[in-house]
Order: C-alpha cells, then sequence, then structure tokens
C-alpha cells in the first residue's frame, strides 16, 4: 500500500466537495456534467462511482439542493446548485485554500527562509 | 440496441437491489441519476462497456451511496458491526424502557390530573352549595371538609401533570436519540 495513499485521498476528498461547490456556483449543473469537468482534471482522480455519491452526500449536509429537468431525449435530468450555506461554505473554503496555499508555497519554494 | 437495454436494465436493477437499506424514494432517485448518466455517457459517444466499467460494479457504487448516506465514514466502507450493534442495543434498550415507561406515566398523568380537576371542581360546589354534601359523621365541618377536597384536588392534579411532562420528556429524549442514531 502506498505511504500516502490514506493522506491523499482524504485530501483529495476535502478538495473534491471544493471543486463541486465552485462548479455549479454560478449556474447549476447536472451529474453528468459535473463529472466530465471533473474528469478533465485526472489529478483529482474523482470518478463516477466517488462523485454521484459525494453529490448525495453535501445535499443530505445541506450544502446543495437538486430539482429535476426534462432532458430533450432521455431521462430527466438532476441538476444541482448550491444553498446559500453552501454559497457561505464556498466563500469560506475559497479564503482558508487561498491562505493555505500561500503558506505552503512559502515552505516549498526553494527552502526560503522568510526572515 | 436492445441487448445494450438489457444491460443497462439489468445494471440498474442489480444498482436497485444493492440499495435496499435505503427508502423507496431514495432508491428511485438514485437509479434514475444513474441511468440519466448511462444515456448521456451513451449519446456523447462513450460505447457502453466504458461507461459501465466507469461506474464500476453495481454493488459497489451502491455501497458508496449508503455509506456516504448512513454515516460520514469515507466511501467505500459498509457501516461497521460496533455501529450496526450500537444502533440495534439503543433499540432494544429504550423499547424495554418504553415498555415500562410509557403506560404508567400516561395512566397516571391523565388520570390523576383529571380526578385533581374534578375533586376541586367538585369541592367548590359543595362549598358554594352546602345543601348538595350530606356529611355522615360530624369529624369535620362542611366548609372544611370542602376545603380540604380542593387541597387534595390540587395535590392529585400536580402529580398528575407532573407525570405527563415527564413523559414529554421521555418522548422528546426518544425522538432525540433516534433521530441521532438512525440519521438518514
Amino acid at each position: 500500500m502506498d505511504l500516502t495513499s490514506e493522506w491523499n485521498s482524504q485530501l483529495r476528498r476535502g478538495l473534491l466537495e471544493f471543486c463541486i461547490l465552485s462548479l455549479i456556483e454560478t449556474s447549476p449543473r447536472y451529474g453528468y456534467e459535473i463529472v466530465t469537468k471533473l474528469a478533465e482534471s485526472p489529478q483529482l482522480a474523482a470518478g463516477e462511482g466517488t462523485v454521484y455519491p459525494l453529490l448525495r452526500r453535501l445535499r443530505k449536509d445541506g450544502w446543495l439542493d437538486t430539482f429535476w429537468q426534462e432532458s430533450v431525449s432521455g431521462p430527466p435530468r438532476q441538476y444541482y446548485r448550491p444553498t446559500p450555506l453552501g454559497q457561505q461554505v464556498l466563500r469560506a473554503m475559497r479564503q482558508e485554500w487561498a491562505q493555505l496555499v500561500q503558506a505552503v508555497n512559502q515552505f516549498s519554494e526553494g527552502g526560503a527562509d522568510p526572515t | 440496441m436492445s441487448t445494450q437495454q438489457t444491460l443497462v436494465q439489468r445494471y440498474l436493477q442489480d444498482f436497485r437491489s444493492y440499495l435496499g437499506q435505503l427508502g423507496e424514494q431514495d432508491r428511485s432517485e438514485l437509479c434514475l441519476e444513474i441511468e440519466s448518466h448511462i444515456h448521456e455517457a451513451l449519446s456523447a459517444g462513450h460505447p457502453l462497456a466504458d461507461v459501465l466499467e466507469r461506474l464500476g460494479p453495481a454493488k459497489r457504487l451502491a455501497k458508496a451511496y449508503t455509506a456516504e448516506i448512513f454515516l460520514d465514514a469515507p466511501a467505500g466502507q459498509g457501516p461497521s458491526l460496533r455501529q450496526l450493534t450500537r444502533a440495534a442495543g439503543i433499540l432494544a434498550g429504550t423499547s424495554l424502557s418504553s415498555l415500562i415507561l410509557v403506560p404508567p406515566l400516561f395512566v397516571v398523568g391523565v388520570g390523576f390530573l383529571a380526578s385533581g380537576i374534578l375533586a376541586v371542581v367538585l369541592a367548590l360546589i359543595s362549598f358554594f352549595v352546602p345543601s348538595l354534601v350530606t356529611v355522615t359523621d360530624n369529624i369535620i365541618s362542611k366548609p372544611a371538609a370542602s376545603a380540604l377536597a380542593v387541597v387534595l384536588g390540587v395535590v392529585i392534579a400536580l402529580v398528575g401533570w407532573g407525570a405527563l411532562a415527564l413523559l414529554r420528556r421521555y418522548l422528546a429524549f426518544l425522538t432525540r436519540t433516534y433521530r441521532r442514531t438512525f440519521a438518514a
């Protein structure tokens, strides 16, 4: 077993929630769209088997809600959009992420000494 | 095309059967979403075999869903034996305590409250209309008997009210416990 696999999966999971909220921030998207968009970034390793259950969880947690819309052909699509709570969470995540990246970069970039 | 449809139907049937722990509405919704996903992917030109492979085995997908919905455990892990045992224990324990507590508290609560109120009402009537009352021996005067009945009535009613208040608190506790244990 990979030494960092557990750490990696926890990290990715948290970031995945961040990415999903960001994806639907401005316009609602349906499941297939979200999965396809995320699959464009293989680093996230976000397959269907991860993303769909996660969407359900985020809905349960009250970060997203859903509505169904008929599609031109085939079964209706379930659209996801952030709730007011989800928007609040997204703003907080964004801030946190920016600070985190800054802090980590400070150490990782050539071991720069801040003093 | 028809073999393809059969394969999709079989996958969805399998998926649904592994979602057994969820409610009917949840299961239908999840199946519809996966069906929609398969349809979109096929429309985008992906071969069915690839689409199903990316979704993973129906059982694993269903398990990932139930794990996310029931517990805050990472996807892929079902509820642990300890969690199941705990839920079963809470259910069994509270069933027993409910059996012991609810009927007596209810009977005492309603009975005492009603009797207490009735005693006070009758005492007041007898106080204002003494002719209605027959005192068999003269140990106690009529007004004193009325006053005593009012006091006793109030005490009895308070006991009844207390029992109902306890019952209410117990039921609230039960609701909270169940909600926490079986949160979905």
